[in-house]
Order: structure tokens, then sequence, then C-alpha cells
């Protein structure tokens, strides 16, 4: 199992449930790191029924939705599953306006989204 | 861009920054108290913060491409009506008409363009100047014309 210092990664039955350390997604060497992290879920960790949990993040920038973006591609890759829950209202509207809600599978809370893994 | 000459500015800040993003944050650290202090919140606070951290990131990595010897010059004004930025690098500039769609299907998984996208869907009103290496941004606070985007 690859180190993580950006994400805490908590089982959930088949369900790899990713949480963020930082509460303002900014500094663009975290971001690196981050996008590395999640990555390596895939491509190391070999996880890829995946559901990422924005609780508690307040803001985040575009250079990290391009690391949701590559996650989102190495998933699909590997034929996963990825959905994301509990994003604050403001950050949904910012995948609203970039039209990625067309790309990610988005879900108000984690048990809405374990319950759209079961489908 | 509105607002008059004559509008009254709670807070003001100009400064010469390194090509360097840790300063950026903490510019942007200082605007964002600046803006609480006047009673800016919620989603008018975040459009501001977004708008700005996409401004400052472009100058930085595509004007200046990271340059150690260039710099960046930034003006935040702050009232309880409004916000007004501005940021100069000194790259060669862009042409916005060149940027391609980041909604366009192709485009959206790509990591390319929403910061543009974004500066211009949450500020009430954004231009470049004609070289392309400035770029100047207004925010009203509580703006009737930037509706929430639907679900």
């Amino acid at each position: 199992m690859s180190t993580k210092r950006r994400i805490v990664v908590v089982d959930d039955g088949p369900v790899s449930v990713v949480r963020f350390v930082d509460k303002k997604i900014v500094d663009s060497a975290s971001i690196e790191q981050l996008g590395e992290e999640l990555n390596s879920l895939v491509l190391v960790d070999n996880r890829n029924v995946l559901l990422l949990n924005f609780e508690g993040v307040e803001f985040m920038s575009s250079a990290a939705l391009n690391k949701l973006i590559s996650l989102h591609s190495k998933v699909k890759a590997a034929e996963g599953r990825l959905k994301l829950c509990n994003l604050r209202a403001e950050i949904k509207e910012v995948f609203t306006i970039t039209r990625l809600d067309r790309v990610f599978d988005i879900r108000k809370t984690e048990l809405d989204a374990i319950e759209a893994f079961k489908l | 861009m509105f607002p008059s000459p004559e509008h009254k500015w709670s807070w003001k800040l100009s400064q010469r920054l390194t090509s360097d993003t840790d300063d950026a944050h903490k510019a942007i650290e200082r605007l964002e108290f600046a803006l609480h202090d006047a009673g800016w919140e919620g989603r008018d606070l975040f459009h501001v913060r977004m708008a700005v951290e996409e401004g400052l990131v472009n100058a930085i990595e595509h004007g200046n491409k990271r340059d150690p010897l260039k710099h960046v010059d930034l003006e935040f004004r702050v009232s309880r009506e409004a916000c007004f930025i501005r940021i100069t690098d000194e790259g060669p500039g862009f042409c916005r008409s060149s940027l391609k769609s980041c909604l366009d299907d192709e485009c959206l998984d790509k990591p390319r363009g929403r910061g543009v996208w974004l500066i211009e869907q949450f500020m009430s009103e954004s231009a470049y100047n004609e070289r392309g290496n400035q770029l100047t941004m207004l925010r009203k606070r509580n703006d009737p014309q930037l509706a929430i985007a639907e679900d």
C-alpha cells in the first residue's frame, strides 16, 4: 500500500472512501502530491471502486479539478467506478458551471453514494 | 467598468510579487480577510476567491512561465459593495479568443481552459488588455446577474 499524505482512505465493503486532508486545495506542490496519491490508488493499490468524500473541503482550484479528471480517466481505464459526495454548494456550482457534473457522478451524501454503488 | 472613480474603497492593496505561488497565496489570504471585514461571505466570497486564484496562477505559470526574474503586479480594492482586482504579468500575453471552450464535449475531460471560464462566470465583469498580459476584474456583491447554475 502506498503512503498517503494528502488523503485518508477507509474501506466500506468494496468501496474505498477517500477523504481530503486539506481544507483548501490550492498549494501547487500539494496538488501535485494529491494527484499522484489519487492515481496511485488505482495504479499501485489496485483500487477501482472509489468514492471521494469532500466533507470539510472549503475550496479547490481548477488545478485540483484537473487531478480529479486525471483520476477519472485512470478509473475508467481500469473499468472501475468513481463517485463524488458531500460537495459544499459553492464547489458543486464549479462542477455545474464547467459541465464536469456530466463527467462525474455526484451524490449528496456518503450513504447515497454507497447505495448507488450497489445498483 | 463599474464602479465610478469616486467609489469609496474601504481597503486597497498594491503589491509586486515574484513568480511564486506561495507569495500569491499570502496576498489572496489578505484579500479574503479584507472581504470578510467588509461583510462578504458565502458564494460572493467564494467567487472572488476562485477568480483571483485562477488569475494569479495563470499569470505566474502561463504568463511568466515561473521565471524568477519576472514579476506579477496586483491591485486589490474592496468595499461593502464591490471588489476590484487587476493582475499584470510580464509575459507576452495571450489571446482569449484562441482558447478552446472547456465546455465542448471533446474537451470536457481535458485539463485545460477552466480557469479563464470560471473567472468569466464568477465575476460581474472581466477583461484583458490588448496585449493580453493584464486581467482586470470586478465583482459586485450580491450581483443579481450571477444566478446560481441549475443542477
